[in-house]
């Protein structure tokens, strides 16, 4: 899939999730409820801004020594039974997992979430290799049916959608035949792939956190969908970012605690699983191969930018859940794999200035996901500079936004210039209303510009005064 | 008797001048001297949002040097996006020590209007009276970025007969974001219909705030709506005018 | 076995700022150790009620027997279930409990590893109820920790619709941080180490919280004292 989600220009994008009654009110609704529960969550747990600064101490001293941490954390795994690989970018880590899945003459990969795997599009290389490839997340299963729909947000892929969507398509694709009851329909499913999971040659995982102590990788899930793939096949597959380390459980400890409360208001996942190594030689079931590919495809060059905290992020989703902007327009709006704040302060950076700088427009500034993030990213100061360095470096900004706030610093730079340019101000309430004129009235009046400006009620009241 | 040297902001000054003039007004019933130094402009927030930092440096330093000018005990301004924005001045002249020194002294000096008012005159009963249901827009630079949440609530809660009414949403953004209103035009007004909606859900009569950017934008949303609901800044309520 | 580890984490090292990988690490600081309030110092009467309180507000089953009465405990749970057994190769399990527990599920066998891997998953996979043995509980959160490997597989909790896993009450800890600590002190990891804490469940489909996913359908604890 890759970064890019939606080939849409800005506007055209936006207008188009602005149309979509369905997706607003789920999300709206979504975003009610998930915020109420993670509010609840965090009120019940106490001292949430002593677990905040503690856990974005322990990313971001993590991020201070990845160097150090990356080459434990492979000496660990490799010292457990592990294979491990490093991969500068998606090529090569698609590379490396097609080549396991060919060695195996693999057909059929069972696949945990992983925002990383979408990275990279490691679904697609795999299908065109002729692999099939089935996403066994209820959310992403039902969209991979769904002619492979986008994610719409990183911990519920499916938040756009609505349960008769859903009956819909597994009636027309899959055969069935209940209602839109949520339960039935996951009866469903999960009586429709169960035989994938224990047929299938290779699994494929993310990782939510890899301790660098003892080569653990580890993994946050509800489904039971997770350990299933870890459990059944006979090799097993893990890709993780690079960024995804901690050193040791002790701090795991703090992660897994701030984790689940952000992502679903629930103090913990149903399973939290710890994988070392591959299978245990007498033991009966597990991977008899673990294959653990780190990934980088960018996050060196965040690493080496003056954003190296946004890789703090632990992928919670909270931020997007509490932004005022993806409520209305969701994932789908931004056109990018990282929605919402964690994309504008992520991707411009990740994936290059060039291609991803629209997305920076989309942020009101409210300063909401900075009070939220549970690793204190400073998300709010990344957009903020983003904007500078589009705005100011290099040739990323048009001439004629230039030219206007050239124009307008002018203007206030200087008193008699501002003095004069406001004292006719109010002749543009007979100007035609166009460009940001127009953007502004599409769901709003104008207001109206007065004849006499404040300084000209103060400067005749100081005159009257001086005359008594 | 303290001296204040007043701040309009661009915004009341050109657009809304009541709520300047009231500011001034009131400030004065209070007991305070003001002075307005007519060099100053704006604050250069539409341009440093959007990345244009070095094109607001000109005005930046129009705004220390004016603002300091005349001998005053404090700054004030009716707008907490507008006072964060000078507080900011001091980050971006690392390159010009002196100015920058100013640029602190302008910082401390500097509050918004109804943090000035509770904290520093220590005055929440300014004698106003409203019977009416007014909802409270806590607009998002004055509550989390300057950390002014409290006094415009003080303030309304001593209005005589005024009963303040929470809403749906009631802390989220409304949308406004300066140059966000003008750029995602369509983007901005969804998000102030949901605002506007909620507060016509729970029947406000009246609309409040301490920023007339954010009011702006709500007000423009009600009269296309052509709901009856008054918008005002608060200093306008505060002095009995109810009309932005 | 490691592939492309130096280049790539040379160019780490280069990110930030330095020739070489670092001897040690920089000094982690924690700001706060928050975490080690929770129920500390708690009677251990307390672990036990925080934890069936909050396993019970997961929708998890709790009983409660003295160890000697762990097999009729388990007669009468999986009465109410109808269907084949699987046990791990626990010594609260095997013995004279399994061959009871044969007798009354009719089809019951304990993960045996002299048969094949195909056998004994076939079996997890064919029976309705999975039993076995946890290394901890925790009271915040109602978690258990399951150590699979060996003599008990991870198909155990994980293929049959309903799962028991019995906990010894001394074994109740106040949270994670406890759990976590057994963990560094261990000195070899199984492979697999599962922190249980409710049944499958999922909210994928407009947040409604569905119970019964991919993983069991219910879950069932029993604290044997």
């Amino acid at each position: 899939m890759s970064i890019r989600t939606g080939d849409l220009p800005l506007k055209a994008q936006l207008a188009k999730e602005l149309a979509n009654s369905n997706m607003r009110e789920a999300i709206a609704n979504g975003q009610d409820l998930l915020n109420s529960k993670r509010d609840a969550s965090f009120e019940e747990l106490g001292d949430y801004e002593q677990w905040r600064e503690t856990a974005g101490a322990i990313r971001s001293h993590v991020l201070e020594n990845l160097d150090y941490y990356l080459n434990q954390f492979a000496n660990q795994a490799d010292a457990a039974g592990a294979h491990v690989y490093f991969a500068k970018d998606d090529v090569q880590a698609t590379g490396y997992c097609l080549e396991i899945l060919q060695t195996k003459n693999a057909v059929k990969a069972v696949k945990s979430k992983s925002m990383v795997t979408e990275e990279i599009s490691l679904n697609e290389v795999l299908e065109e290799a002729g692999i099939e490839v089935i996403e066994t997340d209820l959310g992403e299963y039902l969209l991979q049916v769904d002619d492979h729909d986008k994610p719409s947000h990183i911990v519920v892929p499916a938040l756009h959608k609505n349960r008769e969507h859903f009956r819909r398509i597994l009636a027309e694709k899959k055969g069935y035949t209940g209602d839109n009851v949520p339960e039935n329909i996951t009866r469903f499913v999960r009586q429709l792939i169960r035989e994938d999971f224990m047929t299938a040659d290779v699994g494929i995982t993310g990782c939510n956190f890899a301790v660098a102590e003892t080569g653990t990788v580890t993994l946050v899930t509800n489904e039971g969908n997770g350990r299933f793939v870890t459990t059944a096949p006979k090799t097993q597959i893990v890709l993780m970012g690079m960024e995804r380390i901690v050193p040791t459980f002790a701090e795991l400890d703090i992660m897994f605690s701030v984790l689940a409360r952000s992502a679903i208001g629930a103090k913990l996942t149903s399973y939290m699983s710890l994988i070392t190594g591959p299978k245990g030689e007498t033991d009966r079931d597990g991977p008899e191969d673990l294959h653990i590919i780190i990934v980088d495809n960018g996050r060196s060059k965040v690493l080496e930018s003056g954003f190296r905290e946004v890789l703090r992020c632990i992928r919670c989703g909270t931020c997007m859940l509490e932004c005022p902007a993806y409520r209305h327009i969701s994932g789908h709006g931004y056109g990018t794999l990282y929605p919402g704040p964690l994309g504008l302060a992520l991707v411009p950076v990740l994936a290059g200035y060039e291609d991803y700088k629209e997305i920076t427009k989309i942020c009101s500034l409210c300063g909401r996901c900075n009070e939220v993030c549970p690793v204190k990213v400073p998300l709010y100061e990344s957009i903020f500079e983003h904007r500078r360095i589009i705005a100011e470096e290099g040739n990323l900004t048009n001439v004629g936004e230039k030219f206007l706030m050239g124009g307008y610093g002018n203007v206030i730079g200087h008193p008699s210039l501002y003095n004069l340019t406001t004292k006719t101000a109010h002749f543009s309430s007979a100007a035609p209303v166009v460009g940001p004129l127009k953007q502004w009235s599409l769901d709003r009046e104008l207001p109206e510009i007065p004849k006499t400006r404040f300084r000209d009620w103060y400067a005749a009241r100081e005159k009257k005064a001086g005359e008594k | 008797m303290k001296t204040v040297s007043f701040f309009s902001t661009c915004l009341a000054d050109t657009v809304f001048p009541g709520v300047a003039k009231d500011s001034v007004l009131l400030l004065e019933q209070l007991g305070c001297r003001v002075v307005f130094n007519p060099k100053q402009t704006c604050c250069g927030q539409p341009l440093i949002n959007s990345g244009f930092h070095q094109k607001a440096r000109k005005a930046m330093e129009l705004q220390i040097e004016t603002l300091l000018e005349d001998p005053a005990d404090y700054v004030v301004g009716p707008s907490g996006s507008c006072v964060l924005q000078v507080k900011e001045y001091p980050k971006f002249f690392e390159d010009r020590p002196e100015l920058q020194e100013k640029a602190r002294q302008l910082k401390k000096k500097i509050y918004e209007l109804t943090d000035f008012i509770v904290n520093v005159l220590g005055i929440t009963d300014v004698g106003a009276s409203l019977e009416a249901r007014v909802a409270y827009h806590p607009s998002c630079h004055l509550t989390r970025l300057l950390g002014v949440r409290e006094p415009p609530l003080a303030l309304l809660n001593q209005v005589k007969g005024l009963e303040l009414v929470g809403f749906k949403g009631q802390d989220k953004c409304c949308g406004f974001g300066g140059t966000f209103s003008v750029k995602l035009g369509s983007l901005s007004g969804a998000m102030a219909e949901e605002k506007v909606k909620n507060i016509q859900e729970v029947g406000a009569d009246y609309l409040t705030g301490a920023d007339a950017g954010c009011l702006m934008s709500l007000h423009g949303v009600i009269q296309r709506k052509q709901y009856p609901i008054k918008v005002m800044h608060i200093a306008q309520l505060l002095r009995g005018n109810y009309k932005l | 076995m490691i592939t492309g580890k130096e280049q790539f984490v040379a160019r780490v090292s280069s990110c930030l700022n330095r020739t070489k990988v670092p001897e040690h690490p920089t000094e982690l600081v924690r700001p706060h150790q928050m975490q080690k309030n929770y129920l500390a110092g708690a009677p251990h009467r307390e672990l036990i009620e925080t934890f069936i309180a909050n396993s019970h507000a997961l929708g998890i089953d709790v009983h409660r027997c003295p160890v000697n009465d762990l097999t009729a405990t388990l007669i009468q749970v999986i009465g109410e279930i109808d269907g084949p057994v699987i046990l791990a190769n626990d010594p609260l399990l095997t013995g004279k409990t399994a061959e009871i527990l044969g007798r009354e599920a009719g089809d019951c066998h304990v993960w045996d590893l002299g048969e094949s891997r195909e056998t004994n998953m076939n079996r997890a996979e064919r029976a309705k109820v999975g039993i076995a043995v946890a290394e901890l509980g925790l009271a915040e959160t109602g978690s258990t920790l399951l150590f699979s490997h060996l003599d008990s597989g991870r198909s155990i909790t994980l293929l049959p619709e309903n799962s028991i896993i019995i906990v010894r009450a001394e074994s109740i800890k106040p949270r994670l941080t406890q759990a976590m600590e057994l963990l560094q002190r261990t000195e070899i990891l199984p492979s697999s180490v599962n922190f249980i804490s409710g049944p499958s469940a999922t909210a994928d489909i407009e947040l409604v919280r569905v119970q019964g996913v991919h993983g069991p359908l219910e879950l069932i604890y029993i604290i044997v004292d």
